[in-house]
């Protein structure tokens, strides 16, 4: 029970941090984009269909056609998960434009984002791909394990552990890096950056390429990983905008949001189980636990608000705002 | 919401042609269809979808079928609607429970137009009919087989929303089961959703973990099925035969089959005949008239023949052929008490089994045996 929970806070815990970790290097930069749902489906729909192209390839010699049977083994959803990143960089590039070049209102540009690749994926479709049936290789092959707690320890994947190591190696760039050190500083204040000879705007541009990467890699995480391939039209349901949740809850801190994103993960994996529990009120598992990643940020923000100085060391100066020169 | 290219084409074509020639293609008639879920789905949506095609099959050129797909329920569902019959579609099915007030509201403005809505109870205007499977007879099969092949006692129920379509199922399970294992219990997770593989996947976890060893779904994805088979437990098959999702958990397969419905309906609404109003609601079970006669809109498919022994298989098969010609209810009276413990309305008047109306139509309550609240 134990090891089902924690196993399935880790798994829903997964495209949360990926995503907020690419939030967080865009934001640090002083761009606010509030496309991460739209970026995270489009990369949900490239990896699908790159894993059902690498997978139909790779697999012809499984009984009763290639997308039967088998697996998706692991090279095919590394690929996947890459090609997504890249598909989300360039989907990025878009408000990059819009917002870098051409000093659109970030707020509108990056919703605009996500309606956009909303209703993109809607209309493609899965392309015909059927990866429905075909599992994802675990770390070690299931029927070696009798358990069937433990079966599931064994079938998550290696990005669930590296989504653990992504933000300490964030706060680690930047803190201790040069290169860490001039993106805030551009995040901070970008006029003063700009005097000081730094290239604010190719800067971003970097910035935004690799949230988009990011979060790609976290909307194919969610149509591959999460459980068994599948896809469906908004099928990231709503966790872009909780990974954007997240970053406020977190203050733009890395190890808060690397908290935060677990406690998240808590609220999602106690849904169902708060259900079997006997006497517990309805509002709990149907209002509650489902609300919680949105009141709390609310709650934090509230907190830190009562400071003007609170604010100050936490929200990047520069955020949201565009830059003239 | 994705539209089918077809529909794209023809609205764009009646728009252009709406002026000159309204009823250019008397002799074709026009069939569309909202859906809940994608047509991929691979359960209620697809076989819907299924439907549709055989529609197609069936009259060839004399139909013309468009289908809206991931149409939200309640509101929303007014616009997919008044889409298709401003677009002149003769016949709307729409295929799920939630699109009832929708299909109402749209029927009274369109007189002209046939409406089928899909397990609803609503027919409000004379152009409005329901129809529905009763997919019950498939759960007492289920419970059957799971109270003889659990060993842990514990059965994991995924429902979708607390209507009486899905308590139904519930409680027709239920019954059985007890009548072959009065030590079974059933432990119920509420999804409030009809199609969300990530949630239904989570509360199959949850279910195995505290120790269901068999599954039963009434949501639409097989999500809860690879679940089932990679954890090493049993699982029925939902909407569609789900057995290729599960080689070794799949036991049997309840498949909707809405195939001769839809294609009698068509007819109906060509050759004029098609009624609508307060008494048209179409109720089909694993035959069209719960006597033994043709197929009606239940199949059960893909009974397994390696997790089930021969004398149950057989016993199961029986009990298909009993419930079928109707010398098996799924809900007699003998021994039928509600949760609370107090005799049912139509038990109570000596009535040898729940009648359709309201008994079964309304269904709010759970049989006696199933330890748990119906959420609101």
């Amino acid at each position: 029970m134990l090891i089902s929970i924690l196993v399935d806070l880790l798994n829903f815990a997964t495209p949360l941090l990926i995503a907020a970790t690419g939030i967080l290097i865009v934001e640090k930069s002083g761009v606010l984009n509030l496309g991460v749902e739209g970026l995270m489906i489009v990369g949900a729909l490239s990896g699908y269909m790159v894993a059902g192209q690498l997978h139909s390839c790779a697999a012809p010699s499984f009984a009763g056609g290639c997308l039967m049977g088998g697996i998706v083994p692991l090279w095919a959803y590394g690929t996947a998960l890459l090609a997504a990143g890249l598909v989300g960089a360039a989907f990025s590039c878009l408000f990059a434009l819009l917002v870098l070049i051409l000093r659109a209102n970030q707020i509108a540009t990056g919703l605009g984002l996500s309606i956009l690749g909303l209703s993109l994926t809607n209309a493609i479709g899965s392309g015909g791909y059927d990866l429905s049936g075909v599992p994802l290789a675990g770390l070690v092959p299931a029927e070696w394990i009798a358990a069937s707690d433990l079966r599931r320890l064994a079938a998550m994947n290696m990005l669930t552990f590296m989504s653990l190591a992504l933000l300490p190696l964030m706060l680690w760039f930047l803190s201790r890096t040069r290169a860490g050190l001039i993106l805030r500083a551009v995040g901070e204040n970008h006029g003063s950056a700009h005097t000081l000879g730094y290239p604010v705007r190719r800067l971003r541009f970097f910035a935004v390429l690799f949230g988009g990467f990011m979060c790609a890699v976290a909307g194919a995480y969610m149509a591959l990983a999460l459980n068994a391939p599948s896809w469906r039209e908004g099928i990231t349901n709503g966790f872009g905008w909780l990974a954007l949740a997240l970053i406020l809850f977190g203050t733009w801190r890395p190890l808060r949001v690397l908290l935060g994103g677990l406690l998240f993960g808590l609220t999602i994996s106690l849904g169902p189980r708060v259900q079997l529990i006997d006497g517990l009120p309805g509002w709990v598992d149907t209002l509650l636990l489902p609300g919680l990643p949105y009141i709390l940020p609310i709650i934090v923000l509230a907190l830190i608000s009562w400071d003007a100085n609170m604010i100050r060391r936490n929200q990047p100066g520069s955020l949201g705002q565009s830059f003239n020169t | 919401m994705r539209l089918s290219s077809k529909f794209l084409a023809m609205t764009a074509g009646a728009s252009l042609f709406a002026l000159s020639a309204p009823s250019a293609q008397a002799d074709v008639t026009k069939v569309g269809f909202i859906y809940v879920g994608p047509v991929e789905d691979l359960g209620w949506t697809f076989r819907h979808d299924e439907g549709r095609k055989a529609i197609e099959a069936a009259y060839g050129d004399k139909v013309e079928t468009t289908f809206i797909e991931n149409v939200p329920e309640g509101p929303g569902a007014v616009d997919a609607l008044t889409d298709l019959a401003e677009t002149g579609h003769d016949l709307i099915f729409a295929t799920s429970f939630g699109f009832m007030d929708a299909v109402n509201q749209v029927a009274a403005q369109y007189p002209n137009v046939a409406f089928e809505h899909a397990t609803g109870f609503m027919r409000e205007s004379d152009n409005v009919a329901t129809y529905s499977a009763r997919f019950y007879e498939g759960r007492v099969i289920q419970g059957l087989l799971a109270a003889n092949l659990t060993e842990t006692n514990k059965i994991g129920y995924i429902a979708s929303f607390p209507i009486p379509e899905v308590i139904r199922g519930i409680n027709a399970f239920m019954l059985e089961a007890q009548k072959h294992n009065p030590d079974i219990e059933v432990e119920i997770i509420w999804n409030f959703s009809w199609f969300d593989p990530a949630k239904e996947a989570a509360a199959a976890n949850t279910l195995i973990d505290n120790g269901a060893d068999i599954i039963v779904q009434h949501t639409d994805s097989p999500a809860a099925m690879q679940i089932a088979e990679a954890r090493g437990v049993r699982a029925f098959g939902q909407a569609s035969d789900m057995s290729r999702f599960g080689p070794t958990a799949h036991l049997v397969s309840i498949i909707d089959d809405w195939d001769s419905y839809y294609v009698d309906t068509v007819g109906q609404v060509m050759d004029g005949t098609w009624q609508g109003g307060a008494e048209a609601d179409t109720w089909w079970g694993l035959t069209k008239d719960g006597m033994g006669g043709d197929v009606g809109m239940v199949v059960m498919g893909s009974y397994s023949e390696s997790a089930i022994p021969a004398d149950l298989l057989a016993k199961a098969k029986a009990l298909e052929t009993a419930l079928a010609n109707g010398d098996r209810h799924a809900f007699p009276c003998e021994g039928l008490f509600m949760a609370d413990g107090s005799v049912p309305e139509d038990c109570a008047n000596g009535k040898a089994h729940l009648l359709d109306f309201p008994a079964l139509v309304t269904m709010d309550w759970y049989v006696a045996g199933v330890d748990s609240e119906i959420p609101s």
